[in-house]
Order: structure tokens, then C-alpha cells, then sequence
């Protein structure tokens, strides 16, 4: 309080407060009842804390269109006599590979004896499936690749990774081989058609981009409403699903680029995709902890695979139509007969998330790949 | 559009990266003030750098609130597993960032001023080493992949880092000849 004159008017003036309170004892409590004034950019700072908290909350919301799946849905239409030559096969761990680092993709090709795997670090290793031999190795990427397909005579090797990009590359003469560019954000999944014409890739920009391998050129774009993270092409090389990470599976026509159908039975995040050998049924691994079996005719859900205590990173069909294989996030594959939708075995070894499984041609190995680096081979006695 | 040969030069930036980048902007705003005085004083009394200077503590926090929404984003796509190291590994420096963030915001008021005495100004000189880390990050996760926003961060981020380094020769300098 500042006070240099006891002129009534001149104290007035110079003292923060008038005369007639300049003896009250309270400057405190006066002080007090001055709210202090936020200056705009702590205004400007609560606002976005909000506005920032309120986007999490309503993007953390669970999507409000899923159907709950009844148990009464899970009908026994698919269910065949000899369902149960399935429940004799029991796999059993044979070999395992560690890989170079972190792994979030693989593929197996049984006729050439190989398998490759997407690292962390954005290259792309060729083994022996038989040895476990390191044959090629490929540093293609800058950032980590999560996705990638071998073509059917395992000539081609399609990458997808976080730096947006596709690469193509030839195996049997080593080329680096072309990247394919247009997506602007990480690109999750990526499947090759049956005559390896086509590539397709699933983005976390809310599109999946069809691509013609041999001239690298965009022919369809089909748009998700959330980001795209599972994309498969149906065994006639007609269908395209593509699941996203609210849950939405949606069906496209690949030759006229246009929607045929939406699945809704997932809340979460769709993390694979695969059809049937015969075409007629889709499986879903989803971050809900389950895998739904739909059948295409009805686009209803026919079954459920219930038990994984964590994500389903990924789901595979039995050349046989069969069985079905689930990896997840708990390091445990298991193994479920389709017809009756009963857990058969569970596999154990990987320390960390599995994000890959795949049956080989004869249905008798299986592969696993999972972010502890390691590659497992399981097969039947 | 070919993709083989008519590749994009600069991507726009995902939701991600724009808050990423924004909290970089908030975040070498605070750093400017005492910058500039050292290193630039003709411009130590302009209005520019005197509001920065007044509202540092504000920034501050805008830019926490901002990384905090950066790497949301980010986590929510990139697989982060919480329980496993390698992830932690693969972003330790943005990880190391916001974990300094976290330590300045939840100490920049006057009380913890007063509780912490001298100690709170040797932990907000972390602040000297988010921007190296900073740096680091922006350089490592950005590389081949650019987007438009990445040359701009990039440039920033350097540029206030370079002006630290001056800064802090020219007060060695001045210690020593003092002494």
C-alpha cells in the first residue's frame, strides 16, 4: 500500500485503495476477494486440456451400431460328418527361430521353403523354413514394417510399414523392386489377390488402396469412416473385407469398387482378417478377446471362438477349412474346430504378443511369429 | 495417379504429428525468452519476447497438454504395449520427453516454487535436456518420411538448440573472464 500524502484526495489517487478503507485491517481479506485474472493463454491452455480430454473420452467410447452376438446366432450349419477327424490332429512345438528383433509380420510359402518377416527396424529377412538359415535380407523400410505377403509362387514380396509406403520386391533376382506411395498415414495391413494381380493395403488414414503389382498403378480407393487394420481378399479374388478399429467390417466388390455389405458384431479394434478356403465364411480377430466366424451368405455370425484372456492379433484357416488358428496378445496360439467351434489345444512358448499365424499348405505346420522375435513352428505328431 | 514415379514429395501430416508439432512450438516458445536475452539483448525488450516471458509458465503446460495429445495419438496406433521393453526402447527418447513434461507441469506452480526451494530450478533445467532429446526425435522418427510440417519442426527445433549452445558459451565466457 503505497501512501505519500494525507491529503484525502492525493491518498485517493496514489493508494490502491480508497480513504475510508486505507485503516481497515484487511488488506488480506480485500486481496483476497480480487479474483486473479487468468491471462488469455491459460485460458487458451484450460480449454484445449478439455477439449483434449473430452476427444480421448468420445474416441475411447465403444462404437454404439456393434449387434450383440446371440448364442442362439452360433447355428451348427456349417457342422460336417467328419468333423471330428480334426480332434485327432494335435500339434506339437518342432522348431523356432529367433529373428532380428521385433516382429510384427510374416508370411509362409511351403512350395519354396521359406518364410520372410517384417522387423521393427523397417527390413524384411528370407529364411529357410526347413534350417531356420538367414537367405536374404532387406533393408527397405524407414520405419516398422507391420504387414507383409508373399505371392502364390513366392517370386514377390509385398511390405507395408509405418513410413506410408508399399515396396515391391522381387525375391528371385533381388531387386530392390518400387515402392508404392499415396497413402498418408501407417499402413496396418496389406493382402495380395490369388493370381497376384492386385495388393491391396489397409491405412490408419481410413482407406484401403487397390494397387496393380505390375504397374504399381491406384485402381480402387475404398474409405473406412475410422483407420483401417485388416484387410483380406476372398480365395476367388472377388471380395475384398476390410475391418477398421471401431469394429466395422465391410465387404467390397473388387472389380466395380463397391461396398456389398457391413459386418457388425465387433466393438473394437478388427486386427485380422482371413476367408475360408471355400470362400464362404470370414474370420475376425479382434481386440475384444475374441474371434467371430461369419458366414457370407446370410452375413451373420455363425460362430464365436471365446478363451483368449487378451487381443486376437491373428486368426488363419486350415488348408481343410477345418480348424482355425488364433494368436494373441496372452502368447498363447489355440486351436478351434470350426464345425463345433469347441477350444481344441492351446500353444505355448512365445514370450511376448503373437501378431502372426499360418498354416502351411498341408495343414499339418503351423508358424507363429511374435514380437519377442522368435519364429515357432508347431506340427502334427 | 502412377505411383511408381509420381511419389508425393511431402505428405500432409496425420492428427498425430499436428499436435506433436504444436507442442514443439509451445515448447521452444518457453525457451526463447531466456534464449534471446543472452544471445540476442538487442531484442530482450521487445513486446514479443516479454510476453513470451510473462506467460512462459502457461505455454508451458499448453505445450504438455499438447505432447499428452501427440502421443495418445500416436500410442493408439502404433501397437505400444506397456508390458513389453522393446516398445519403450523404440520411443525412448519421446518417452525420457514427456516423462520431463510431466515433471514441469506438475511443478510449475507457486507452491511447489516454495516447497522445492533451490531444487526447483535444478529440476526445471530439464527443460535444457528436452531439447536435445527433442532434436533426437524429431530427426529419428521422421526420417524418410517427411511430411510438410517436418522441415519447419525440424529447422525450430535446431535452431533454438544452436542458440542454447551459443548461450551457453557466451555465459562461459563471461564466468571465466569475470574470474
Amino acid at each position: 500500500m503505497i501512501v505519500t500524502s494525507t491529503s484525502p484526495q492525493t491518498t485517493s489517487r496514489l493508494s490502491l485503495y480508497p480513504t475510508d478503507q486505507r485503516h481497515q485491517p484487511k488488506a488480506r481479506k480485500v486481496k483476497g476477494k480480487r479474483p486473479k485474472q487468468k491471462s488469455t493463454i491459460e485460458k487458451l491452455g484450460l480449454i484445449s486440456l478439455a477439449a483434449a480430454g473430452i476427444t480421448m473420452l468420445i474416441d475411447l467410447a465403444p462404437a454404439t451400431i456393434a449387434t450383440k452376438i446371440q448364442p442362439t446366432d452360433m447355428v451348427a450349419s456349417v457342422a460336417k460328418a467328419d468333423a471330428a477327424l480334426t480332434l485327432d490332429r494335435q500339434f506339437e512345438p518342432t522348431q523356432a527361430f529367433a529373428g532380428n528383433g521385433v516382429t510384427y509380420a510374416s508370411d509362409l510359402h511351403s512350395k519354396k521353403h521359406i518364410f520372410a518377416t517384417g522387423n521393427f527396424n523397417g527390413t524384411v529377412d528370407i529364411w529357410d523354413s526347413t534350417s531356420g538359415k538367414l537367405q536374404q535380407s532387406h533393408a527397405i523400410h524407414s520405419d516398422a514394417i507391420e504387414d507383409i505377403v508373399l505371392s502364390s509362387n513366392g517370386e514377390l514380396l509385398a511390405s507395408s510399414s509405418w513410413d506410408n509406403t508399399i515396396h515391391i520386391t522381387n525375391l528371385d533376382n533381388r531387386q530392390r523392386g518400387y515402392s508404392l506411395i499415396g497413402h498418408t498415414d501407417d499402413i496396418k495391413a496389406l493382402t495380395m489377390s490369388p493370381d497376384d494381380r492386385l495388393v491391396v493395403s489397409g491405412s490408419f488414414d481410413k482407406s484401403a488402396k487397390v494397387w496393380d503389382v505390375q504397374s504399381g498403378k491406384l485402381l480402387h480407393t475404398f474409405e473406412h469412416s475410422h483407420g483401417i487394420t485388416s484387410v483380406a481378399i476372398s480365395p476367388d479374388g472377388k471380395i475384398l473385407a476390410s475391418g477398421d478399429r471401431r469394429g466395422k467390417i465391410s465387404l467390397w466388390d473388387l472389380d466395380s469398387g463397391l461396398k456389398q455389405a457391413t459386418l457388425h458384431g465387433h466393438t473394437r479394434t478388427v486386427w485380422d482378417l482371413v476367408f475360408s478356403p471355400d470362400g464362404t465364411m470370414l474370420l475376425s480377430g479382434n481386440q475384444d478377446k475374441t474371434a467371430i466366424l461369419w458366414d457370407l451368405n446370410t452375413l451373420a455370425p455363425v460362430g464365436i471362438f471365446e478363451g483368449h484372456q487378451r487381443a486376437v492379433y491373428a486368426v488363419a484357416f486350415s488348408p481343410d477349412g477345418r480348424t482355425v488358428a488364433t494368436g494373441s496378445y496372452d502368447r498363447t496360439v489355440k486351436l478351434w474346430d470350426v464345425t463345433t467351434q469347441q477350444h481344441r489345444q492351446t500353444l505355448e512358448g512365445h514370450k511376448t504378443a503373437i501378431w502372426g499365424v499360418e498354416f502351411d499348405d498341408t495343414g499339418t505346420r503351423l508358424m507363429s511369429s511374435s514380437t519377442d522375435g522368435n519364429i515357432r513352428f508347431w506340427a502334427t505328431q | 495417379m502412377n505411383a511408381l514415379s509420381e511419389a508425393l514429395p511431402l505428405d500432409f501430416a496425420p492428427l498425430g504429428n499436428n499436435l506433436g508439432f504444436l507442442a514443439l512450438a509451445a515448447y521452444i516458445a518457453t525457451l526463447v525468452p531466456t534464449t534471446v536475452r543472452i544471445v540476442l539483448p538487442q531484442f530482450k525488450s521487445h513486446n514479443a519476447v516479454r510476453w513470451l516471458l510473462k506467460q512462459r509458465r502457461a505455454i508451458g503446460i499448453l505445450a504438455f497438454v499438447l505432447a499428452v495429445g501427440h502421443t495418445y495419438f500416436v500410442v493408439r496406433k502404433r501397437n505400444f504395449d506397456f508390458f513389453d521393453l522393446h516398445t519403450y526402447q523404440a520411443s525412448a527418447e519421446g518417452a525420457s520427453t514427456l516423462i520431463i513434461f510431466t515433471l514441469l507441469s506438475i511443478t510449475s506452480n507457486d507452491w511447489s516454487i516454495k516447497r522445492l526451494k533451490k531444487n526447483w530450478k535444478r529440476l526445471h533445467t530439464l527443460t535444457y535436456m528436452a531439447m536435445f532429446l527433442l532434436t533426437w526425435h524429431v530427426i529419428n522418427k521422421m526420417a524418410g518420411q517427411w511430411t510438410m510440417i517436418t522441415p519447419i519442426a525440424a529447422t525450430s527445433i535446431l535452431t533454438i538448440t544452436v542458440l542454447f549452445c551459443i548461450r551457453q558459451l557466451t555465459e562461459f565466457r563471461k564466468h571465466r573472464s569475470n574470474s
